[in-house]
């Protein structure tokens, strides 16, 4: 056979197969695909679950929080009283953490998120955990920061700003385990304000109070009673928290 | 492929909504009728595992509905939905193509084609709060389509869409019932009258009647007029 005849009988082979894909099974063999596919999807691992949900994060969650940094550096140079200032910032960091999380029932995509193969739940511990570790970044840059100026140790600084934002997040999810928190969905904003303006306006006008109380027992080398206080509150408060989360993952589940 | 609900109920305080319902669904388009308040939409969400029973069990293939592997060959289109502001019609599906699991470029390939299929193509990069309640319900349909489901549910799906849209949206739950499990709700009973291979008739959380509905046997609507006059 020529080379020609051989290159004729090739492109009939080409464009001429003897067995056609039968048009018909064309979707039933992209649905066993596409469902393999899922499968294999739904063991995907929290890493990529993860790097899903940082995507469909608001800008604004993240730029709130780099503000609340920018601001604690502002603040903080020069100025030894500046922990319960910053601390005064925390809950409204943790309101936008919040709201982030909340945005679902806000806008009225639950229920369908509950139906996808990662249901509501999964997305919603994915978006805490996420905003979660970046506000303790931002928590712990910030005592970093302010170490130079404050005479306290990072575990008493981290203390001071913990308490404030672990105590809006936990009256936020109580508030919104209720009939009244869950008409009004900015009512976490005013817990957050309240708690804000508690921080701020009561005990630091009563600085010579508690500033002064901190001020004599860290001068008297009994700086540990203050951090194991701090701690332990901490460790109420984290408590608190986990058990409102408990709480608030079986009403997802049962919500109607 | 079976979808079985078993002596199912569910209890709001003192309301009971679904009533020790029974039944098995198969391959195939199940019109769900009943009037407001019959307790269709709650067994939806029981179906789609929103809703957990107050008694009583459902199950696909053997596997309880509360699973993980359920909810990745579950479709569903709820009686209302919202959307983020943010979102484009486009924005939407992918988002959803995410989670329910389907990687990247397969997401934005099946997205462009249901976005085609229910004539949102020259839309789907305007903002969703836009959008009519037509549109936006054929966006829901089009996101209930998008894992290509073995277990379609649909709530109240032809609400707001024109004449001419509902035509074309039963043709294509008709052609998606061929190979599975269609669970559609409604009060209009000519939405279901032609594609549906069989009827659920519910009315006060109860199963009222149940079976196959052939042209032969008249009427459907004349059918359910009667017995939920009495």
């Amino acid at each position: 056979m020529t080379t020609e005849a051989k290159n004729r009988e090739l492109l009939l082979l080409f464009f001429e197969p003897d067995e056609k894909p039968d048009p018909a099974k064309k979707e039933a063999f992209l649905k066993n695909v596409m469902t393999g596919q899922i499968t294999r999807a739904t063991k995907m691992t929290l890493h990529r679950m993860l790097l899903i949900q940082v995507k469909y994060i608001r800008k604004t969650a993240w730029l709130a929080a780099l503000m609340i940094l920018l601001i604690a550096a502002l603040i903080t140079k020069g100025n030894p009283d500046s922990v319960l200032q910053i601390a005064a910032l925390t809950p409204l960091l943790a309101f936008v953490t919040e709201i982030e999380t909340r945005r679902s029932y806000a806008y009225g995509m639950a229920e369908l998120e509950m139906t996808t193969a990662f249901s509501l739940r999964s997305i919603r511990y994915a978006r805490f955990m996420i905003l979660g570790l970046f506000d303790m970044a931002v928590l712990a840059g910030i005592s970093l920061l302010i170490r130079k100026y404050v005479a306290m140790s990072v575990l008493l600084t981290l203390a001071h700003l913990l308490l404030p934002f672990l105590l809006t997040m936990t009256g936020a999810l109580l508030l919104e385990r209720t009939a009244f928190g869950r008409s009004h969905p900015y009512g976490s904003g005013v817990l957050a304000l309240l708690i804000s303006a508690g921080t701020g306006f009561l005990l630091l006008p009563a600085g010579p109070l508690a500033m002064s109380l901190n001020k004599t027992l860290i001068m008297q080398g009994y700086a540990w009673i203050l951090e194991i206080a701090a701690v332990l509150m901490l460790i109420t408060v984290i408590a608190l928290f986990c058990t409102n989360v408990k709480q608030e993952t079986e009403m997802t589940t049962l919500w109607s | 492929m079976e979808l079985r609900i078993d002596r199912v109920s569910k209890q709001y305080k003192n309301k009971i909504a679904v009533d020790r319902l029974s039944a098995t669904l198969h391959a195939g388009v199940t019109g769900l009728l009943g009037a407001n308040g019959a307790g269709k939409t709650t067994l939806m969400r029981m179906i789609c595992g929103v809703l957990t029973p107050t008694s009583g069990e459902i199950t696909y293939n053997g596997v309880p509905v509360s699973e993980e592997r359920y909810r990745s060959v579950l479709g569903y289109l709820p009686q209302e939905f919202g959307c983020y502001p943010e979102f484009s019609g486009r924005d939407f599906l992918l988002y959803f193509a995410a989670l329910k699991g389907m990687p990247r470029n397969e997401a934005e390939i099946r997205s462009e084609e249901l976005l085609e299929t229910v004539g949102l193509a020259d839309v789907s990069k305007k903002r969703v709060r836009t959008y009519s309640g037509g549109m936006k319900q054929r966006l829901g349909i089009a996101q209930a389509l998008l894992n290509r489901p073995q277990v379609l549910i649909l709530d109240e799906p032809t609400a707001g869409l024109d004449p001419m849209e509902r035509v074309r949206f039963r043709e294509l739950i008709g052609e998606i019932g061929k190979s599975s499990i269609v669970l559609l709700s409604t009060h209009i009973v000519s939405d279901v009258e032609h594609i549906a291979d069989h009827i659920l008739m519910m009315k006060n959380g109860q199963l009222l009647w149940q079976g196959e509905w052939k042209e032969s046997d008249g009427s459907l609507e004349e059918f359910y007029l009667r017995e939920f006059r009495e």
